[in-house]
């Protein structure tokens, strides 16, 4: 006789937690019972809602707090006679400056109610496949698969020291500039990057400690004034495109199979040269390759007075946005998904934009960066 | 960036920036686990840094039967079980939340959508909160840190039928609490 069904395999099914026997049952309940479909959709746009809601980081300094309170801990403990050690809290902030945020906030749950407004500021222009080769960044779709890497003329990053002990280094930090540099964004536009790091690396340790490097700061993530979020969305419905769309409450397993979650996500508005700083130390790592390969352009609305592309007749006065404070703001990583390289699909458009010209030094420019983990 | 095999030993030769180095590879992770137990930034951020402390003084026990993560949750989420028992008396998870100062802010912004998606956040949020401890851990685990079972039953050393379980159950309750305060 068999047993009832047990409606938490329903749960455990969509985590992916179910061995093939128990996939099937759970797949021939489906198809059978409205109440477990019901339960099923239900039970998705939940964890839907839960993937959108936000990360919360450490406040600046919280690991040269914390290390600082080890230490004294470790003193205490071998010497019990010593006085009291004063320990300063977590929650207390750090000294102005640090380049890391404060706090992050809770991202609003879903990210549907704003498609429509995305929609009217944003059209997508064009999509590149990412990486291009099988363990290297070669050349890209935006550079018509030209891989020569061009002179930075940035001493800071061009390394031509003969002497230099780790001429691999300076290569592969070279390469990504090059990448970012042809993918580099015109004005009224936004880039979105697909960075891969090692499989080791701490994806958000790595970007942190780029974004450090570069000093740029965070911006709370349920600041909705950056722009962020409609550039997500264009890129979110752009990749559900290619799977053939995304409709509420309805599972495309081909974006499913197709593509992988991102482990890291960052929205980053800056000078030009700050970009190429953040970039630089996020690939000099010795031994390790980053890699780094434009997805997508997206052409953005300026706000009035941002300075970011200005020059278009659409950003309102200049002024405003040249003194106003760079920003990177972190995503839920949840909500983005990257296309598998191995996947097939078709990019929403043939044609490929002219290379660019990489802008000037101060000139501000937008890029969401999607991180993925190479393979172990 | 090294690995954590590489960071333990140089933090047990007694590199601190090694230690250093480990603590801002999983400061985000952990806080943001925390913060669902805790209710606030703040006590999230003053609870990992405890458990950093702990995981420093008790690292030269530490056997590596799991992973560095698995056994550093282990000993935040014993500080933040033990912390909640102390403050039961003290004031709702809410209280504390507002106190915390740790709701979005409201800019000003006209736009009804972003209220509405603000709104919406929050009440996810409350509503994350307000799930017994037992179910709010798995979810929060699963949901938020992404671990999967195995990890998870590690994490509480539970049976994996037993997260399976709750795991299930959180998410109906938590269901059930979105529709009577969303009224979906």
């Amino acid at each position: 006789m068999n047993r009832p069904f047990e409606p938490e395999l329903i749960s455990a099914y969509l985590d992916g937690e179910l061995p093939a026997d128990e996939r099937a049952l759970v797949e021939a309940e489906l198809a059978a019972s409205p109440a477990a479909r019901q339960l099923h959709d239900e039970l998705r746009a939940l964890r839907g809602e839960l993937e959108t809601l936000p990360r919360t980081a450490a406040s600046a300094g919280f690991a040269d707090r914390v290390v600082a309170a080890a230490v004294a801990a470790k003193q205490k403990a071998a010497n019990p006679s010593a006085g009291e050690i004063q320990v300063t809290p977590a929650s207390v902030t750090s000294a102005a400056g640090t380049p890391v945020p404060a706090r992050r906030n809770w991202l609003p749950g879903s990210l549907a109610g704003i498609a429509a407004l995305a929609a009217a500021l944003l059209v997508a222009i064009w999509i590149g496949g990412g990486f291009n080769g099988d363990e290297q960044l070669g050349g890209n779709n935006l550079a018509g698969g030209n891989t020569e890497i061009p002179d930075s003329g940035d001493g800071n990053t061009t390394n031509n020291d003969p002497t230099d002990p780790a001429p691999a280094v300076a290569s592969a930090t070279e390469r990504a500039l090059a990448q970012l540099r042809q993918a580099s964004p015109q004005a009224g536009e936004a880039v979105v990057l697909r960075i891969r790091l090692p499989a080791g690396a701490s994806p958000q340790a790595a970007i942190d400690e780029a974004l450090a490097a570069a000093k740029l700061g965070y911006r709370a993530p349920t600041d909705l004034s950056t722009g962020a979020l409609s550039v997500a969305s264009t890129y979110r419905q752009q990749v559900a495109d290619q799977f053939g769309g995304q409709q509420p409450g309805v599972p495309n397993p081909a974006l499913q199979e197709g593509t992988t979650p991102a482990a890291d996500a960052v929205f980053i508005e800056a000078a030009w040269d700050s970009l190429e700083r953040a970039i630089a130390a996020l690939a000099d790592e010795p031994d390790e390759q980053v890699e780094v390969a434009p997805l997508m352009h997206v052409a953005v609305a300026g706000r009035p007075g941002d300075g970011v592309g200005e020059g278009e007749g659409e950003a309102g006065p200049r002024g405003a946005g040249e003194n106003a404070e760079q920003f990177a703001q972190r995503l839920n990583p949840g909500m983005f998904r990257l296309v598998k390289e191995t996947a097939t699909v078709e990019p929403a458009s043939a044609q490929a934009p002219a290379v660019a010209t990489p802008p000037s030094g101060e000139r501000r420019v937008r890029v969401l960066i999607l991180v993925e983990r190479a393979a172990e | 960036m090294q690995d954590d095999d590489e960071l333990i030993e140089a933090t047990l030769r007694g590199d601190s920036a090694a230690f250093g180095a480990l603590v801002r590879k999983y400061q985000d992770r952990l806080i943001t686990a925390l913060r669902s137990v805790s209710g606030s930034s703040e006590e999230a951020e003053d609870i990992a840094q405890e458990a950093f402390v702990q995981a420093y003084l008790k690292l030269p026990a530490f056997a590596g039967e799991s992973a560095f993560y698995t056994w550093l949750y282990r000993i935040a989420f014993n500080g933040a079980i033990s912390r909640r028992r102390k403050q039961r008396s003290t004031g709702s998870v809410d209280e504390r939340r507002e106190a915390s100062g740790a709701e979005p802010r409201d800019e000003g912004e006209s736009a009804p959508e972003r209220v509405l998606r603000q709104e919406r956040a929050r009440l996810i949020q409350q509503a994350v909160a307000e799930l017994p401890e037992e179910f709010r851990t798995v979810l929060v685990l699963r949901e938020m840190e992404g671990c999967d079972y195995d990890t998870i039953a590690q994490i509480l050393e539970l049976p994996i039928g037993t997260v399976r379980s709750r795991l299930h159950r959180a998410r109906l309750q938590l269901k059930e609490i979105l529709a009577a305060v969303l009224g979906e």
